[in-house]
């Protein structure tokens, strides 16, 4: 009987460390065609193909934690980016699930159709991505990827003509954002002479511009959202956005962290005070749109732009300790995010006392996670920096607000 | 840094605010894609000049990306637009 195949000691090195992507990258060839060529009775064909490669990814993204690899200079799988990779894997497989779960006509809003299931995997290699990244190219590649695949999904969950306008105004504000953090990551190229993220020997004033540019980039991309922008003071809620208004909240702002860590270096005095009032900013901007808004999916939105304020304490904060706190928040946040918000469509989908309850204990745990970060913080953390964290729990009042509305989620007309 | 890739980040500089000018100027569809296309093309002509003159290929392969993954980016949300039309106007318009 012949020797089995031993991967570890193939020449391609770290090939096992990057399965989940080869997985998510087949997943996509395969239910594409399949959901563009199907017919309408054999929706289960892609719905199924795309469920099945997401929960392999994930089942291999699990396996692959304590993986340590290295496809060049390009990209890396630490340990924070082998977290986030699973994280976003399992949203994705949620999502799917949840979408599917949910039994409206084709036509009705909010429902994730056939034909955009597959670009689900594909959104989530792109953002899995980010958080390897190692390289100004894996960079670009991975921020760009991951605004194509947002604006794709939300172009094709759109069913009217006002959800299109509301997707479109979230795709500009998207595809906007990833343009500026390209720009940022271009000017780093000739500053330090070299490819590599980490940055050594670049004058800091002409730094601190591309950083900048490139962190505001990243915050407008990673929170840009259908619901911030309504149609119409008097219109109800959009409704073309439901699991997938989670799926587009939390994950990028996972992603978008661990990229954050790599591209800031260790601030000096001034740029720490710099990072915690751009921080303290954004926080407080995602309140003040919260506070004022009248739909639920706005409330919903503007809590989660909020919560991006606490991917610029990443730097800030340079510890391991302190990042892996970032992370875990962020991670459940993520995961979060796409459970509550997928379970109160399928709760106002098909009334059920069950699937309303689930979708509020989701809520009240996301507004919890500001409170558990600050507790988590405390040992290490500066007293500005404590007080700034504490601006999230306004945030986490619309998430509360949120969990004990009885309003209905209205459908889009 | 010599004085020929100073010239190119000025003059992408300059690109980046044209796109800024389009953005508040025009704030239709038009002035935003115009204002993106600006940016990338910023991108693409700072990672072609940088290449060049530390002649590396790095610069080439961060061009082509851009280039690649920007103009899938336009031709996605000029798709979104033409199925956008303001709610009292018919579709077909953006």
């Amino acid at each position: 009987m012949s020797a089995p195949l031993d991967l570890a000691a193939m020449p391609l090195a770290g090939f096992r460390a990057w399965l989940p992507e080869i997985v998510l990258a087949a997943t996509f060839l395969t239910a594409l065609p399949l959901s563009l060529l199907g017919s309408a009775r054999r929706t289960w064909l892609p719905r199924g193909t795309t469920a099945l490669g997401l929960a392999t990814a994930t089942l291999l993204a699990a396996r692959g934690l304590g993986d340590d690899a290295a496809i060049g200079v390009s990209f890396r799988l630490d340990a924070v980016a082998a977290l986030s990779r699973l994280v976003i894997d399992a949203c994705a497989l949620l999502l799917v699930l949840l979408s599917a779960a949910d039994r409206r006509p084709r036509s009705a809003a909010g429902v994730l159709p056939v034909r955009a299931q597959p670009f689900v995997p594909l959104h989530a290699l792109a953002l899995g991505l980010l958080p390897q990244a190692t390289s100004l190219s894996g960079a670009v590649a991975a921020v760009l990827g991951a605004s194509l695949g947002a604006s794709l999904l939300l172009g094709l969950c759109a069913r009217s003509a006002t959800a299109s306008q509301a997707a479109l105004r979230a795709s500009l504000a998207a595809g906007a954002g990833a343009a500026f953090a390209v720009y940022g990551l271009s000017l780093r190229y000739p500053l330090t002479g070299a490819e590599a993220l980490a940055v050594t020997g670049a004058p800091a004033a002409a730094l601190g511009v591309t950083i900048a540019v490139t962190l505001a980039g990243l915050l407008v991309s990673a929170t840009a959202s259908a619901d911030l922008w309504q149609v119409g003071r008097r219109r109800p809620d959009l409704g073309s956005v439901s699991a997938l208004a989670g799926w587009l909240a939390g994950p990028p702002l996972l992603a978008v962290a661990a990229l954050v860590g790599k591209l800031v270096p260790p601030p000096t005095m001034v740029g720490g005070a710099v990072l915690t009032a751009a921080a303290a900013t954004t926080l407080t901007a995602g309140i003040i749109g919260l506070l004022p808004s009248h739909s639920a999916a706005t409330r919903f939105a503007w809590a989660g732009a909020s919560q991006a304020g606490y991917l610029l304490l990443t730097p800030v904060l340079s510890s391991a300790h302190g990042s892996a706190i970032v992370t875990r928040h962020l991670a459940l946040l993520a995961l979060g995010a796409v459970a509550a918000w997928g379970f109160r469509q399928l709760s106002a989908a098909a009334p059920s006392a069950l699937t309303r309850l689930v979708s509020r204990l989701f809520l009240v745990g996301l507004s919890l996670l500001p409170p558990l970060l600050i507790l988590s913080l405390r040992p290490a953390a500066r007293p500005a920096l404590l007080a700034v964290s504490a601006l999230g729990l306004l945030g986490s009042l619309g998430y509360l607000r949120l969990a004990l509305a009885r309003e209905p989620v209205v459908e889009a007309e | 840094m010599t004085w020929g890739l100073s010239a190119h980040l000025v003059v992408g500089a300059g690109l980046v605010a044209l796109a800024l000018l389009a953005f508040m100027v025009r704030r239709d569809l038009r002035g935003v894609l115009l204002g993106v296309m600006l940016v990338l093309a910023a991108a693409v002509l700072d990672f072609v000049a940088a290449g060049r003159l530390l002649d590396d290929l790095a610069g080439a392969v961060g061009a082509l990306l851009v280039l690649v993954l920007g103009a899938a980016q336009l031709v996605v949300l000029t798709a979104i637009a033409r199925r956008a039309a303001p709610p009292d106007e018919p579709r077909g318009r953006s």
